[in-house]
């Protein structure tokens, strides 16, 4: 365990030493956070109509701001760490070491994304007390936040053994992120979409740490929605981890450990 | 750099694309996802309007077309180099350009295409020609943006050059990297839609605007001859730079990194 702490903390200490890339990282963030919000802005004042499903504009905003802040938490960068170490032969240095591969990735991704987890959960809090939901809401709330952040963890852990399979790692960067926003919810509220659509849809990883948390912290759900998709979350949690397990073990068979 | 030099270039990537069948298959594939799900979009805003701010669903797509042209055609020819320029000044790696007697910034600019993102360039040509043979673009317009689309290549080339070259300075960059890629980004909705300040500033401060709304605009006859002109100038100017701080950067270079 105290190895795993010792790599977040150095991953804590590399964050606000690259103080500059943590700011412009944030600055793009605000950039993409905009582009969608002027966009709706525009459909709203061409539509002639106040409301947009169920909608208003204020709600829209509301909802397209959350969405986006929640991207912060989320980052594909163990993805394209695993390709590196693979294609460059150094994730050999790792195997020899006395570590677990996806422990010692959680530790940097915890450690990358602390900063913005501790001030994600605080605004969360305050969010969902502020519209006056009970204790046991803000728990699960709570419970539901942290699940879901590990899901995602095992999302793009699972994601990133495709480095073992192909060379170039760069194009999986565009694609991702253009999933996350379409089935995330990111773009537009995912109960936009026709109800069949939006029901096979929302129980995805993608949806789940988008358009459902986002629900969740304007409490436009109750309490048993929440514990529901805690279950569902639980599942793919689960089955990510035995996908993993599976892909890395058939990964490191082909591995041949001398870079390219 | 001459003529044999890149079709020798040309004959090495595709060979590696043949070599890495499955990783040419999946650039594909996500280059056409990616495409895919940015009309998807479009369908989705234009289900509750049907223009926005004046520009037409047809419009829209048109735009979506533009950038993937733009921004596939940069891939193809680039993007191999960019990806790898940074890891290389750190790791000191580009000892072995410098050693051949040709131009190190066009030999490593060009050293490797990146074949399997014609896929996405062929695929979004086909479909902004069939919106254009739908529409009643006048002749000269549509001579106008085939000849424009180039120099708008040429502009993201030299934005993310300039960028990667900060590795020469800096060693951590990969977030300042990402700063052509949001600005380009912002750049494929349509300009309409942002406050004035932002317009002003992505089309007479940095052109990106001009660079990715500005061929669609010139397809709808809507471009100033004055805004033109300053992206030829921003271009030129541009290219000195970049020169300039690529050779201030090989003086800095230390291959013993």
């Amino acid at each position: 365990m105290n190895k795993y702490l010792r790599i977040l903390y150095s991953q804590i200490s590399s964050q606000l030493i690259y103080k500059f890339d943590t700011c412009v990282k944030l600055a793009l963030k605000v950039m993409q956070i905009l582009t969608t919000v002027f966009i709706w802005k525009a459909i709203y004042i061409s539509n002639e109509y106040n409301y947009i499903g169920e909608y208003s504009y204020n709600n829209m905003i509301m909802y397209i701001i959350l969405a986006n802040v929640a991207s912060v938490i989320f980052s594909f960068e163990p993805c394209f760490r695993l390709g590196t170490l693979i294609h460059s032969g150094k994730l050999t240095t790792l195997l020899l070491r006395p570590i677990h591969l996806l422990y010692e990735s959680f530790a940097r991704y915890m450690g990358s994304k602390i900063l913005e987890v501790t001030v994600y959960l605080i605004l969360a809090f305050f969010m969902i007390n502020a519209q006056g939901a009970d204790i046991l809401y803000v728990f699960f709330a709570l419970i539901f936040l942290l699940l879901a952040f590990l899901m995602f963890f095992m999302c793009v852990s699972v994601i990133s053994t495709i480095g073992f399979w192909i060379i170039q790692m760069w194009p999986l960067r565009s694609i991702l992120t253009a999933i996350y926003l379409l089935m995330g919810g990111l773009y537009f509220p995912l109960d936009l979409l026709p109800k069949p659509y939006y029901m096979v849809l929302s129980v995805t990883p993608f949806a789940i740490v988008g358009h459902v948390l986002t629900k969740v912290l304007t409490c436009q759900v109750e309490n048993t929605f929440i514990l529901y998709y805690c279950l569902i979350t639980l599942i793919w949690i689960v089955f990510l981890y035995y996908i993993y397990n599976i892909l890395l073990s058939k990964g490191l068979k082909k591995y041949e450990g001398m870079g390219n | 750099m001459n003529k044999r030099l890149y079709k020798v270039f040309i004959s090495q990537s595709i060979q590696e694309c043949l070599v890495y069948r499955s990783t040419s298959i999946f650039v594909a594939l996500f280059g056409i996802m990616f495409f895919s799900i940015e009309m998807i979009t479009g369908i989705i805003y234009y289900e509750y309007s049907d223009t926005i701010l004046g520009w037409t669903r047809n419009d829209y797509f048109s735009l979506i077309c533009t950038s993937n042209i733009i921004l596939s055609m940069y891939q193809v020819l680039f993007v191999s180099a960019h990806e790898n320029l940074s890891d290389d000044i750190i790791e000191g790696n580009l000892d072995y350009v410098f050693v051949r007697p040709v131009k190190s910034f066009w030999y490593y600019a060009l050293y490797r295409l990146d074949i399997p993102s014609a896929v996405n360039l062929v695929i979004a040509i086909i479909i902004q020609m069939v919106i254009i043979s739908k529409s009643n673009y006048y002749r000269i317009n549509i001579i106008e943006y085939v000849i424009f689309i180039p120099f708008a290549m040429m502009f993201v080339f030299l934005v993310n050059q300039l960028m990667v070259m900060f590795s020469f300075w800096k060693e951590k960059t990969n977030k300042l990297m990402g700063v052509p890629e949001s600005l380009i980004d912002a750049s494929t909705r349509p300009k309409v839609i942002y406050p004035n300040s932002i317009i002003f500033f992505l089309t007479w401060v940095l052109p990106f605007f001009t660079a990715i709304n500005g061929p669609v605009e010139i397809l709808k006859g809507n471009i100033s001859v004055v805004e033109l002109v300053w992206f030829i100038i921003f271009l030129v100017v541009l290219s000195i730079i970049v020169g300039m701080v690529w050779k201030r950067g090989l003086a800095k270079y230390a291959s013993a990194n």
